[in-house]
């Protein structure tokens, strides 16, 4: 029931789609962020580095559809079909040449979503040929699991014309789109300021000492430095300082990093403490050429990564390919990383245990990656402060008993733990009393990882032992009754999202009973839970305003 | 409500409440070290300050006396330049010699709020623009050599694509 639509058009139009976080598209079940509530609410959620180098509108997923023609962005239409059109953040397009039939390599902005600091958003008609979409989107907007799907579906119909359900058609002159980026848009008012200001005469910034100076730049983000740099002398010495260098997000710059940005960047970065490269492919037109033209660029990546090794106590480099077995190798050797992060980086297969030197971390994400069972163990034994892991989606993952008894025996402090669909074939319940032993748990994420004999109820186990429960999902249980559940709603005082969707089998009062006797709950997802009847989900959300209910046949 | 006597480098005196005074620290800490507080007839000098600019600084200090003090919080670095609020969007509407006139004042006063807000809005200034109209907006020489210029230039050409 999810995306299926878009099987069917791909075979005539799209010759890919690429869905970093959603995984391979069909496999529509993969998808798991499919709401704010519960992702708002993850412990383990990236702590924000310096905030004017992250998007203002929450971009945290994208999918590229590539077509077998190119088009022409003259074919858009846009009208508002769907639920929650906003989730669309940006999108962007790499023009094409129809004769040579070649790629340009850059992309451009095709759309921008409006918000409050950018009120009129903007949206670019090309005469150009495009042939690779890239729609960024915030999935924390989604309403609802198939909304993504939905708009998907809607978005590639015809041959030679793409279809976009886009909320607002936003009449902004071409000339005022500028496309690197949205900053000139977000501060189009100061230029009123800036006529004014000119008249005044003389080198005004001279009177500044340089901890003003220091302060202003502070609130610049990294092209803006960098443009800043190019000043004058006296700019360009307080530009470079390294108090600007020392978190380093480049997920929202990802279009424009290359061998040249890293080059520069690396005469900066000796005293990096936390640096993202999520998205910095430069390769996301082209996979095939990895090998080829982006050698320079992965040396770059590597020797960057050497040189701050000693520093780095924040690495995330999600869905990057240029994730290697060599990178991995330089990563495990940087000793005071406290948080690394590589989710869906599926370019390196062994994670060499002979160089590993991480002792200090606190947090994990190896989702969506070859990471196996040995692998993992030895990590969590060399890092005992580990308190977040998250290994979604790991294929190579098939001893979770092995695991817990690691934890259990060197991790005594983790926090939250996030499995989802990595153990979808555990045959044993009884595995998952090991969860018991770990009572600071905060988060249990085992979507999609029921046990296929589940006479034993773990959830007892787990219930009575992790008091300190915020969070529980057990979407895809399909086995789950209410009886299995009560442990959890009458002992979890502290639970405050629980995650049900997809469990046929609980009933309309499980819903009554989580509502009333869990005090702090806050959320509760029961999507397609066939067994909950609509007036009681009206009922209930009368009865308690304080609890949202997530409910879609 | 006890007041206090601020007085500009060009003489003029300004009697205000001590509340009002105190949202700076450099005259919170003088008044206290001093003992100032209840002598009404003392008169502060500030030699920094113009009575154009300290009236300015005086306006918004008058209209920030309610807020809540700022703590610093290593964790969440408030580096957002987009949430300059309505009223502090139209007071700094002012050329740019008074603005920097007024960070300076801010700097010297030690008055976190104002200094927070000025240099924000000298930010989006900067913001977003090339070299060249950065350097048009704050009328700055430019003193690379042409050798200089086109080396930095190179190292940064990156970011320069418009």
């Amino acid at each position: 029931m999810f995306l299926y639509t878009i099987c069917c058009y791909q075979k005539s139009v799209c010759r890919s789609l690429d869905c970093p976080e959603y995984g391979i598209l069909w496999h529509g079940t993969v998808m798991k962020k499919n709401n704010g509530m519960w992702s708002n609410g993850i412990s383990y959620a990236q702590k924000p580095y310096r905030c004017q180098d992250i998007d203002p509108l929450g971009t945290t997923d994208f999918i590229i559809v590539k077509f077998y023609h190119p088009i022409t962005a003259n074919g858009f239409v846009l009208h508002p079909i769907w639920t929650n059109a906003n989730i669309v953040v940006r999108m962007w397009v790499v023009l094409a040449n129809f004769q040579t039939k070649t790629i340009s390599g850059n992309w451009k902005l095709l759309y921008v979503r409006s918000d409050s600091n950018n009120p009129k958003g903007g949206f670019y008609q090309f005469s150009d040929y495009i042939n690779v979409v890239r729609i960024e989107f915030n999935s924390n907007l989604e309403m609802y699991l198939p909304e993504l799907g939905n708009f998907l579906s809607s978005a590639v119909t015809t041959d030679f014309e793409l279809v976009l359900s886009v909320p607002l058609l936003i009449d902004i002159p071409s000339d005022q789109i500028i496309f690197n980026g949205t900053q000139r848009i977000i501060y189009e008012d100061t230029s009123k300021k800036e006529t004014k200001a000119r008249t005044s005469g003389g080198n005004i910034t001279e009177t500044l000492p340089p901890e003003i100076l220091l302060k202003i730049f502070g609130y610049l983000d990294l092209i803006s430095l960098s443009r800043c740099a190019q000043v004058n002398k006296r700019w360009n010495v307080i530009a470079n300082d390294e108090c600007f260098y020392q978190e380093i997000d480049l997920k929202m710059h990802w279009n424009k990093v290359n061998t040249k940005v890293l080059n520069k960047l690396k005469k900066n970065l000796k005293k990096v403490r936390k640096l993202d490269m999520t998205w910095c492919n430069n390769d996301q037109i082209t996979p095939s050429s990895f090998f080829g033209q982006n050698f320079n660029f992965r040396n770059t990546i590597q020797s960057i990564l050497l040189i701050t090794k000693n520093t780095l106590t924040h690495l995330c480099m999600d869905h990057n390919l240029l994730v290697t077995d060599e990178v991995i190798e330089i990563i495990a050797a940087c000793p005071n990383l406290e948080e690394l992060r590589v989710r869906n980086t599926r370019n390196w297969l062994f994670w060499n245990l002979k160089y590993n030197s991480l002792t200090k971390l606190k947090t994990l994400d190896v989702s969506m990656t070859y990471i196996a069972d040995r692998e993992l163990i030895t990590i969590l034994q060399n890092n005992p402060d580990m308190e977040h892991l998250v290994i979604d989606c790991c294929d190579n993952l098939a001893n979770p008993q092995q695991i817990l008894a690691t934890l259990k025996s060197h991790n005594k402090k983790l926090k939250a733990w996030s499995s989802w669909q990595t153990f979808a074939r555990l045959n044993n319940s009884r595995i998952y009393e090991g969860f018991g032993k770990l009572v600071h748990l905060e988060d249990l994420d085992l979507g999609f990882c029921e046990p296929i004999v589940n006479t034993f109820n773990c959830l007892e186990t787990i219930a009575t032992k992790c008091k300190k429960l915020k969070r529980l999902v057990l979407a895809n249980w399909t086995r789950l009754t209410d009886l299995q559940l009560l442990p959890v709603i009458n002992e979890c005082k502290e639970l405050t999202q629980l995650h049900l969707s997809a469990t046929p089998n609980i009933s309309s009062n499980i819903v009554f009973i989580a509502a009333n006797n869990i005090p702090n709950l806050r959320f509760l997802n029961i999507q397609q839970c066939i067994g909950i009847t609509k007036p009681t989900i009206e009922e209930c959300r009368q009865k308690y305003p304080n609890l949202t209910i997530y409910y879609r046949e | 409500m006890p007041q206090i006597k601020l007085q500009s480098s060009d003489g003029e005196v300004f009697p205000i409440d001590v509340e009002i005074a105190k949202m700076s620290t450099t005259l919170k800490t003088m008044l206290e070290d001093l003992g100032m507080e209840d002598d009404d007839d003392e008169i502060v000098p500030l030699p920094n300050v113009n009575a154009a600019i300290l009236r300015k600084v005086l306006e918004w200090c008058t209209a920030h006396r309610h807020d809540p003090p700022i703590v610093d919080d290593p964790n969440i670095l408030d580096t957002r330049t987009n949430n300059i609020t309505c009223w502090d969007a139209e007071f700094l509407k002012v050329d740019q010699g008074t603005l920097f006139e007024l960070i300076l004042a801010a700097n010297y006063l030690d008055i976190r709020g104002l200094l927070d807000v000025a240099c924000k809005s000298v930010a989006t200034l900067i913001s977003g623009k090339t070299p060249e109209d950065i350097r048009k907006t704050f009328n700055i020489k430019n003193d690379f050599t042409p050798e200089e210029e086109e080396e930095i230039r190179k190292e940064n050409e990156c970011c320069a694509e418009k």
